[in-house]
C-alpha cells in the first residue's frame, strides 16, 4: 500500500512538471514588470486592476507596476534590481551607473516604435540626455532644462496683509519684506500663529536653486573661470553673500529650525497644513499638496512673478539642467518584452488623453472633455475637467503613469472638479518658460558621473562635503560661524583634502570633449 | 606502548561517536535543518566577500564573481584614503560604547528591580510597559522622536521653554544628537533586554537568600553578594556578545534619525555603507568596507572572550 501511494504521488509530481509549460504558453499575455517614477500612493486593488485591464485590453500586455513609497526610492529600486524578479524598466535620474554596470539595453533600434511618443519629445531635446557620443541610446528621457523652483507666495495672505496686485512682490528686497510682515503678523489678519514664513527642502540645493542667480553669475551651475577650469557652484563671486542671507531668514525665524531635517513627505504635509506663507521648495511638492491645501484652507491660494523674480536686476532663479534621467530598459529583457513595453507607452504617451487616463483614471468615470465651458473645441484645445466620483468607485493614483510624459503632461489642461486648474499641470505647462530663470553655463552638456567618481577617487567624499558643511555653515553652528575667514578655510579645506583641483580638471576635461575642444 | 594507548583512544572516540548516532538518530535528524540553514544562509554567503577584492558588476549574478576584474586591495585603500573613514569608525564605536556604558547596565538594573517587586500584578505591569518599545518599529520611534523633540511645538522643548530656557533642536545638532540616540535606544531596549536577566535569577536557589538573612544581610546585601554573583556567568556572556557588536551602531535607529546636518556625529559605518553600495551601486566597495567592520568585530569577541576568561569568568567557546 505505501509503495502504490508514493508511485501515485510520484506519478502526480511528474505531470504536474510537464503540464506547467503547458499551461502558461496558452496564450498568456505579455508580462513587464516595471518601477515607475511616481512614487503613487491611495490606488486601491480595484483601481490598480481598472487600469491595468485597460491597458491589457489595448495592447494585450499585462503591465505590473512597482510603485515605491517615495521616502527613499533609490535604495528601495536598487534593492528591486537585485531582488529575484527581473525588473524589465525602472526610472531613475541618472541611467550612467546603470550602463557602467552592464545593466542596460541599449534602444537604439527600438525608438522607431514609438514614433508618436518621441514626436512629442522632438521639441524638448529629444534623445540628447539618454545618447552617449558614440551615438547608442540608453534610455527614454525625462527632464529637458526646466524651471521648477519658483517662489511662490500665499496670495490670500498677501491680501491680508494689504498688498494690491501691483505690490506683490518681485524682487529680493520686497519679498523679504512680506516675510517679516507674515512673521509679524502671525496670529492675525488670518493668518496662523504657528505661520511658517517660508519652507525649503532639507538640503541647499533648493534655497541655491530659488536665489543664488541673484548673488552670482551663473546661478546654480558649473562655471567657467579665467584659468580656464570647470568649476562648481560654490566657487562663485557672490556664494558666501547667498549664505549669509539665508542664515540671516533662519536666524530671524523665516524657515523654521527643524526644516534642515524634513524629509520631503514631511515638506508636503507642512504644505498642506495650510501654515506655509512661502515656498522655496521644489515646486511639485506644492503643486501636488494644492488640492489638500485647499481641502484644508479652502481660501487659500498661491501666486508666483511668472516672470521669474529679481534680485539688482539678475534673475534669481536658476534653470535645472537637463539630467541623464531616463528609463531604463534591462540588458536581460527579452526582445519581445521590450517591444511589448514600447507598445505600452505608445498607446500611454503617444496620446495625451489615454496618457491622462493612465494618470487619473478612465475618460468618462474620472474625467471629460469641459465641453460646458469651452464648447467642442474643448477637445482640440485639449481642456478637461476632473469628475466627482461616486463613493464606490474605485480610486486611482497615477500607478500606470511612468516617467517620460512631461511634453506630453504639458499638452492639456486639467481642471479639478471644483473648476480649479490643476496646479502640477499649470506650472508643468510653464516649464519651457525657461526666460524666467538663469540658463546653466553647461546647458546640453551630461558629465559622465561615473567617469568622475572612477578618475577622481574622493569625488563622493567632495560632494558630501559640501552637503554636509554648507547645511552647517547655514545653521552657524560652532566652528562653523559664517565668516569670511572660515568660508575660506573650508574652501582651501577642498582643495588640500578632497581633491577639489583634479575634480575640477576632470569635469573641464569632461565638458572640453563634450564641445569637441 | 604510547602507540598503543593512541589508537585504543581513537577507536573508542570513533565508537563512542557511532554510538552517539545511533543512540540520538531523532535529534541528529532534527538538527539537520538548521545546520543545514545555517551552511546555506550563513556560510555560503559568505563567499560573496569576494566581491570586496573585485570590480563587481551588480547585474552579474553569482556568475560575475567569478569573471569581474580582480582588483586586490583597491576599495580597501580607497576607504582608508576617504577623509570620513575615520569619522565612521569613530562614530560607530562612540555611538556603541555610549549605549553599552547606559543601556547594559540599565537592563540589568531593571531586572534586579523588578525582581525584588513584590506584588505579582504589579511587576508584570511594569514589565508588560518597558517591553511594548520594542515592538515598535524604528520608522514608527523616530516618528515620536521627531515629534517630541521637534523646536516646533515639541514637547520637550515645550517644557524647556516653560523653565526659561532656549529651544534645543536635538536632532540637528551635533552636540545633542548621539545622546538623543542613545536615550532612543535605551527606551526602545531597556525592558526587553531585561528579560535574559530576571530569568537567570529565577534560577537562584531561594536558600543562599534565606542564609543571608539569618546572616543578618539588607536587601542591598543580598543583591550584591547574592543575586550579582549568581548572574555573572550572563552578565559576561551578554557582555562579550555585546562587545562583538561595538562596530554595529544600530543602523535602523540612525537612518531613521539623522540627516546631512549631523553626519559629523551620527554617520556610521552601516549609513555610509547603505549609502555607497545601493544609492551609488558601489557594492564592491560597501562590501570591503563591511569586510573591515566584520574583521574588526571578530577581533572584538575574541577579546572579550580572553578578557573574561583571564578574569575568570565563563566565556563562549
Amino acid at each position: 500500500m505505501k509503495k502504490l501511494f508514493s508511485l501515485l504521488m510520484m506519478m502526480i509530481m511528474v505531470v504536474s512538471v510537464l503540464a506547467i509549460p503547458v499551461w502558461a504558453a496558452a496564450d498568456d499575455p505579455i508580462v513587464v514588470n516595471v518601477i515607475p517614477e511616481s512614487s503613487a500612493t491611495g490606488s486601491s486593488a480595484e483601481g490598480y486592476k481598472m487600469i491595468q485591464d485597460w491597458i491589457l485590453e489595448n495592447t494585450g500586455v499585462l503591465v505590473n507596476a512597482i510603485t515605491l513609497d517615495g521616502t527613499d526610492d533609490k535604495n528601495q529600486k536598487n534593492a528591486l534590481l537585485n531582488g529575484t524578479t527581473r525588473i524589465d524598466v525602472w526610472w531613475d535620474s541618472n541611467w550612467m551607473q546603470y550602463k557602467a554596470n552592464d545593466m542596460l539595453k541599449n534602444m537604439k533600434d527600438y525608438i522607431d516604435l514609438i514614433p508618436n511618443t518621441m514626436a512629442y519629445w522632438s521639441n524638448y531635446g529629444g534623445l540628447m540626455s539618454v545618447t552617449d557620443k558614440d551615438g547608442n541610446v540608453w534610455g527614454l528621457p525625462r527632464h529637458c532644462n526646466r524651471v521648477f523652483e519658483h517662489t511662490f507666495i500665499r496670495e490670500d495672505y498677501l491680501k491680508a496683509l494689504g498688498y494690491t496686485e501691483d505690490q506683490y512682490p518681485t524682487t529680493m528686497e520686497q519679498l523679504e519684506e512680506y516675510l517679516y510682515k507674515v512673521k509679524a503678523a502671525a496670529g492675525t489678519n488670518g493668518i496662523p500663529e504657528n505661520v511658517i514664513p517660508m519652507i525649503t527642502r532639507s538640503r541647499m540645493d533648493d534655497m541655491e536653486y530659488h536665489f543664488l542667480g541673484g548673488y552670482t553669475a551663473y546661478g546654480r551651475s558649473n562655471w567657467q573661470d579665467e584659468d580656464g577650469l570647470i568649476k562648481p557652484y560654490y566657487l562663485q563671486d557672490g556664494y558666501f553673500e547667498f549664505l549669509q542671507q539665508m542664515k540671516k531668514w533662519r536666524d530671524d525665524g523665516i524657515f523654521l529650525q527643524d526644516n534642515v531635517t524634513w524629509n520631503t513627505n514631511t515638506v508636503r504635509e507642512m504644505l498642506a497644513s495650510g501654515r506655509v506663507a512661502s515656498s522655496s521648495a521644489y515646486s511639485t511638492d506644492l503643486c501636488n499638496q494644492y488640492i489638500n491645501l485647499r481641502k484644508n484652507v479652502p481660501e487659500a491660494k498661491w501666486w508666483t512673478p511668472v516672470e521669474g523674480m529679481t534680485r539688482n536686476g539678475e534673475l534669481m532663479e536658476s534653470q535645472i539642467k537637463g539630467e541623464p534621467a531616463a528609463m531604463c530598459f534591462n540588458v536581460n529583457t527579452p526582445d519581445e518584452v521590450v517591444k511589448a513595453y514600447l507598445k505600452v507607452l505608445e498607446f500611454l504617451y503617444g496620446d495625451w488623453a489615454n496618457n491622462y487616463s493612465a494618470q487619473i483614471g478612465l475618460q468618462g468615470l474620472y474625467w471629460d472633455y469641459d465641453t460646458e465651458n469651452y464648447g467642442e473645441e474643448a477637445k482640440t484645445l485639449h481642456i478637461v475637467k476632473t469628475l466627482e466620483t461616486a463613493a464606490e468607485q474605485p480610486k486611482y493614483s497615477k500607478d500606470f503613469w511612468f516617467s517620460i510624459g512631461l511634453p506630453t503632461e504639458a499638452d492639456c489642461v486639467m481642471y479639478d472638479a471644483d473648476g480649479v486648474q490643476n496646479m502640477q499641470n499649470e506650472w508643468i505647462r510653464h516649464q519651457g518658460d525657461t526666460f524666467s530663470a538663469k540658463e546653466a553655463f553647461d546647458s546640453g552638456i551630461y558629465y559622465n558621473t561615473v567617469d568622475l567618481y572612477e578618475n577622481v577617487m574622493l569625488a563622493s567624499d567632495l560632494e558630501t562635503a559640501i552637503k554636509e558643511n554648507t547645511i552647517r555653515f547655514f545653521m552657524g553652528e560652532e566652528g562653523y560661524e559664517l565668516t569670511e575667514e572660515n568660508w575660506a578655510k573650508f574652501i582651501q579645506r577642498l582643495y588640500d583634502e578632497f581633491e577639489l583641483q583634479e575634480y575640477c580638471e576632470e569635469l573641464t576635461r569632461q565638458y572640453n570633449e563634450a564641445k569637441g575642444l | 606502548m604510547a602507540a598503543h594507548a593512541k589508537k585504543t583512544a581513537v577507536v573508542n572516540q570513533k565508537l563512542t561517536w557511532k554510538k552517539s548516532l545511533k543512540k540520538y538518530t531523532w535529534l541528529y535528524i532534527l538538527l539537520i535543518p538548521g545546520v543545514l540553514w545555517y551552511v546555506i544562509f550563513k556560510y555560503l554567503p559568505m563567499f560573496g566577500i569576494v566581491i570586496a577584492f573585485e570590480k563587481y558588476g551588480p547585474f552579474t549574478g553569482i556568475k560575475g564573481m567569478f569573471t569581474a576584474k580582480w582588483v586586490g586591495w583597491y576599495w580597501f585603500r580607497r576607504f582608508f584614503k576617504s577623509i570620513y573613514a575615520e569619522r565612521l569608525i569613530k562614530n560607530s564605536l562612540v555611538i556603541s560604547l555610549k549605549k553599552l556604558v547606559v543601556c547594559f547596565p540599565a537592563s540589568i538594573i531593571l531586572a534586579i528591580l523588578l525582581n525584588a517587586v513584590p506584588g505579582k500584578h504589579y511587576k508584570k505591569s511594569i514589565q508588560t510597559i518597558s517591553y511594548l518599545p520594542h515592538f515598535l518599529s524604528a520608522v514608527v520611534v523616530a516618528s515620536i522622536v521627531r515629534t517630541i523633540t521637534s523646536t516646533d511645538g515639541g514637547l520637550i522643548n515645550l517644557i524647556i521653554l516653560k523653565l526659561g530656557g532656549q529651544p534645543i533642536f536635538f536632532l540637528g545638532s551635533n552636540k545633542y544628537f548621539q545622546g538623543t540616540l542613545v536615550l532612543t535606544e535605551l527606551w526602545k531596549t531597556v525592558g526587553w533586554n531585561s528579560i535574559i536577566y530576571l530569568a537567570a535569577m529565577t534560577g537562584i536557589d531561594p536558600s543562599l537568600y534565606e542564609a543571608a538573612t539569618v546572616d543578618g544581610a539588607n536587601w542591598h546585601h543580598k543583591i550584591w553578594h547574592v543575586t550579582l554573583p549568581a548572574i555573572a556567568p550572563i552578565i559576561s556572556l551578554m557582555l562579550i556578545l555585546r562587545c562583538g557588536e561595538l562596530m554595529n551602531a544600530g543602523f535602523e535607529m540612525t537612518f531613521n534619525l539623522y540627516s546631512s546636518a549631523v553626519y559629523e556625529t551620527g554617520d556610521i559605518i552601516d549609513t555610509y555603507v547603505y549609502r555607497e553600495g545601493l544609492t551609488n551601486m558601489n557594492y564592491s566597495y560597501s562590501t570591503a568596507v563591511n569586510v573591515f567592520k566584520s574583521v574588526v568585530s571578530l577581533v572584538l569577541v575574541l577579546g572579550s572572550n580572553f578578557g573574561a576568561k583571564a578574569m575568570g569568568q565563563e566565556g563562549i567557546w
